[in-house]
């Protein structure tokens, strides 16, 4: 069976487990559901029934809060006025606006906490913190797996032409390579962080029936992002030479570090795989592309089964008598898997595009 | 674009960070076109805020007169009274110390880098490492001192071996970065040919870079791309000036195509003769029309700064 009916074959069951679930809800929900674009999806009004309850839903539902004095600055503060037009106690409305930004679903902005506008907004903070994952249980996570299925399986034309996201080579690979630029070797996007926040992945958790084994604790954050993650109790804080040592140990699973495709990284560094992750199928190529040395290969194909690309493939070389792995410079993303897996050390990585295939700042034509 | 890949930072709209470019609410392509213009011009009006010259790349193609536009203006900055270091970068090109009149290299920057047994590089001195470096930190073994020049160089490469030129790139821009420039002091760097050096880091910490430019078409576009990057990188003043300019009807042309290209003009070396001949014989006439010529342009240069 192929990769690929393989992902059709669970997700159909996937379907099928989750629907038959279904159960009545409240309007309410729908009319939440529509705040982030996807008011007619039954399985998006689940998800936030899952996230606030019927009374937590009318708080949200509420928001902005109109009464709030404008010189209150971002925060998560509402009015007095506010709960009493709930007809609630302002001390349980605090309560459950916290539940709820700390679960993902508000965040503190200049009116006060507002629900998340997007989609992936809600996805990256609402799958992010495990605090809640007991309460919110399996149906949840599989809720979301459900809506995000079709992005998994995007189309052949979008696949690597989307601007927003880049490879990023992993270190260990082109360690040794020639004209290396800070905004692609990740121990220097690493090292000018002031804050490391260490996340569970969102992509990951979210496909429950996810094949690949590897590790859910492997997104990074930075920055802002970071911060915003530690302050609601999502992730651990780590140092530079803990999350050098967290890429280490990811190293042994075919796992594809990206990021955003800009010069400065302030947000986040993925560890993806290909079976789980929403964004690495469309991301841009790295500025390297893998380069097999058939010489030295022992034709053991551990590089076969890492690429996330499909990318190498066992070619019959007639002057070694036997097969040894091939590259597709024009599959090759770039990402240095199969550099820092092969055996033999019969693979590098080569620079072929110049700096300003890297943008300044994110661009879109 | 999802919550945690706001090109600006924030974690979320309406954070600290958010510009409101609409990027992580796009829905279409047109709507992401917009957002990345929006962040794109948010950028360039925001680039430079302190706009104090202190610290000056000069960088063009290869084959310009980079090497001798530095020498020329040190030499005016320094009759301006300013205490100038120059700090010469290119890794290939060996003759700028002795067109600045030193007869001998100083010991080059690289060789702080030491090589492990393990194959990796280590910075091992200690006056490189604190956060901020006053031009007196240097140790005078790598900085040739003159009658109000400095010149620091970071090394070239002799040996095919040597490995990758990107250590001394860090090296370079971690220095740049940590240099304290004080009052009547400037820096002036020397960058190779090439817009490869942009993004290593070596300009993202200079607040000038000076582009020059010769009568070719090469090197127009170059210009174009250089003071784009720049741009990007946060750099608000990038001038051109231009450099063996053969009459008064190219200089015209050169300074339309280089404002079409939106970058601007400084001033013009013209072609000369003399010029040509002493850097046939790797020196730079001090007394010449060119540092007259110069002499506009610092003057224009230092009039930007506050």
């Amino acid at each position: 069976m192929s990769k690929k009916t393989d992902a059709e074959q669970i997700y159909k069951e996937l379907v099928a487990r989750v629907d038959a679930e279904k159960g009545e809800l409240a309007p309410i929900y729908k009319e939440l559901a529509a705040k982030v674009g996807f008011g007619e999806s039954e399985h998006m009004q689940r998800i936030i029934a899952k996230l606030a309850n019927l009374e937590q839903a009318k708080v949200v539902a509420a928001l902005p809060d109109p009464y709030r004095a404008e010189s209150s600055g971002r925060s998560l503060e509402v009015s007095e006025e506010f709960a009493k037009k709930l007809n609630m106690d302002k001390k349980v409305v605090d309560k459950h606006i916290r539940e709820l930004y700390e679960k993902g679903l508000l965040f503190p902005t200049k009116k006060g906490p507002s629900m998340a506008r997007t989609f992936i907004q809600l996805h990256d903070a609402a799958l992010g913190n495990p605090k809640f994952d007991k309460q919110l249980g399996r149906g949840y996570f599989d809720l979301w797996g459900v809506i995000e299925g079709p992005m998994r399986q995007p189309k052949p034309e979008d696949m690597g032409q989307h601007g927003e996201f880049r490879i990023l080579p992993r270190w260990k690979s082109i360690e040794n390579v020639a004209g290396v630029q800070p905004f692609e070797d990740i121990r220097a996007i690493l090292k000018s962080q002031e804050l490391i926040v260490l996340l569970h992945c969102g992509c990951k958790r979210s496909h429950t029936d996810r094949w690949c084994g590897v590790p859910v604790e492997s997104c990074i954050t930075l920055g802002r992002t970071a911060q915003y993650n530690l302050d609601r109790g999502a992730g651990r804080k780590i140092t530079y030479e803990q999350a050098l040592e967290v890429l280490d140990r990811l190293d042994q699973y075919p796992m594809v570090n990206a990021t955003v495709n800009q010069r400065e990284v302030n947000q986040l560094v993925c560890n993806c795989h290909y079976c789980c992750c929403l964004a690495i199928k469309i991301a841009a190529k790295s500025r390297f592309v893998a380069e097999a040395h058939p010489d030295m290969c022992q034709a053991c194909g551990t590089c076969v089964e890492r690429c996330q690309f499909g990318a190498i493939s066992m070619k019959h070389y007639p002057e070694f008598g036997g097969e040894r792995a091939c590259v597709d410079p024009e599959l090759c993303r770039g990402c240095g898997c199969c550099v820092i897996s092969c055996p033999s050390g019969a693979r590098t990585m080569k620079l072929v595009r110049p700096p300003e295939h890297v943008p300044e700042s994110v661009t879109i034509y | 674009m999802g919550l945690f890949h706001c090109p600006m930072g924030a974690a979320f709209y309406e954070d600290d960070d958010c510009i409101d470019c609409g990027m992580c609410y796009a829905k279409t392509r047109d709507e992401m076109i917009e957002a990345s213009k929006k962040i794109r011009a948010y950028l360039k009006s925001h680039a430079s805020k302190n706009s104090t010259i202190k610290k000056i790349a000069v960088c063009g193609k290869g084959g310009v007169g980079k090497s001798t536009i530095v020498t020329l203006l040190a030499n005016v900055l320094r009759k301006a009274g300013y205490s100038v270091l120059i700090f010469d970068t290119d890794e290939s090109n060996p003759g700028l110390y002795r067109m600045l009149g030193f007869d001998k290299q100083p010991k080059a920057l690289m060789t702080v880098l030491r090589k492990l047994p393990s194959g990796k590089r280590e910075v091992a001195a200690k006056w490189l490492t604190p956060d901020q470096i006053t031009i007196a930190d240097i140790p005078s073994e790598y900085m040739l001192g003159g009658d109000g020049f400095k010149f620091l160089m970071v090394g070239k490469i002799k040996d095919p071996f040597q490995g990758c030129a990107c250590s001394m790139a860090n090296i370079a821009g971690d220095l740049v970065g940590k240099l304290m420039v004080q009052d009547k002091e400037l820096v002036l760097i020397d960058i190779e040919a090439g817009i490869e050096s942009f993004g290593r880091g070596v300009e993202r910490n200079v607040d000038t870079v000076l582009i020059v430019v010769e009568p070719s078409f090469e090197s127009m576009a170059l210009a174009e791309k250089i003071a784009y990057m720049a741009e990007g990188m946060g750099i608000s003043r990038v001038r051109a000036i231009l450099n063996k300019v053969p009459s008064d009807k190219v200089k015209q042309r050169m300074t339309e195509e280089l404002d079409k290209k939106g970058v601007r003009t400084l001033g013009t070396i013209y072609f000369d003769p003399e010029l040509s001949e002493a850097s046939f014989e790797g020196t730079t006439p001090v007394n010449s029309r060119a540092a007259e010529e110069m002499k506009a342009i610092a003057e224009f240069l230092l009039g930007e700064s506050n």
